[in-house]
């Protein structure tokens, strides 16, 4: 998945953009960070945070069915990208924000 | 009336009966849910899957027309799925053909003209959780009012029993 994404990015991913992307304040609105669902840590479950419904970890650390499915990692990003950034993602913050989660 | 007829009937007072004649929760039926996994796909990933017979068949039409702006969110589907979900949901609503009959009548209260899109704050929510103080909503495994898994661990499912409420401590 990484590779693929990878690719798209023209061919490098960084751990640190991704990093900063996933913690980064946008000020939006309602989520105004991805670690405002998911939580500072990729590793820990997280809640939505209105209905509070459990979101299980991201990382495929702890949760390998994470980034194993292109179309459902598509649709999360174009959701979550639109509420927390007021856009989509670019395929640089897609393979950066992946690489990051990958490696924790 | 056909045999079937008259023992859908009798099962429909019986569980009226038995739901209006208690004050918490025993719902110790599976209620009908939507055949398509996409409904716990789609709409149970951010929230509980509830089950259609706890709204009106109106208010899901309503719901499932203005997924663009779902209490404050866009979540559209594909035109295929939403028309998928929207029909199954309809199907099943509480005051259509197979609303389960004692959740049903103390919804059918909330006045005609309106077109409820929450299911916390229908009649029967209320009347089955009277007995929950304000502090147990607000414990951090439970949060919000719709976050009806964190105590009904199989709610996605339909299953309301009462004897497999957990609350989080």
């Amino acid at each position: 998945m990484l590779a693929q994404l990878q690719a798209e990015a023209g061919g490098n991913a960084s751990v640190e953009r991704g990093k900063r992307l996933y913690h980064n304040k946008f000020g939006g609105p309602k989520a105004d960070s991805c670690a405002a669902c998911h939580t500072d840590n990729p590793r820990d479950a997280g809640a939505h945070l209105r209905t509070h419904k459990r979101i299980e970890a991201l990382a495929p650390a702890v949760n390998p069915e994470r980034f194993t499915d292109r179309e459902k990692v598509e649709k999360w990003f174009k959701r979550n990208c639109n509420e927390v950034l007021s856009r989509a993602c670019t395929a640089q913050e897609k393979a950066d924000f992946t690489a990051y989660v990958l490696s924790r | 009336m056909s045999g079937k007829g008259i023992w859908q009937g009798i099962g429909g007072v019986l569980v009226s009966a038995w739901v209006g004649g208690v004050s918490a929760g025993s719902l110790n039926e599976v209620l009908p849910m939507p055949e398509s996994p996409l409904y716990v796909q789609e709409c149970g990933s951010c929230h509980t899957a509830y089950a259609p017979t706890y709204l009106p068949a109106k208010s899901w039409r309503k719901l499932m027309q203005e997924l663009d702006r779902h209490f404050g969110e866009d979540v559209s589907l594909a035109p295929a799925s939403r028309e998928l979900l929207q029909g199954q949901l309809e199907a099943l609503a509480g005051d259509g053909p197979r609303g389960v009959p004692g959740i049903a009548e103390r919804n059918a209260r909330v006045p005609a003209a309106q077109v409820p899109q929450r299911v916390t704050e229908m009649p029967f929510f209320g009347f089955m959780h009277d007995e929950v103080p304000r502090s147990v909503w607000g414990r951090k495994l439970i949060g919000s009012k719709a976050n009806c898994v964190a105590c009904h661990g199989r709610a996605d499912e339909g299953r309301y029993f009462e004897r497999e409420i957990r609350i989080p401590k």
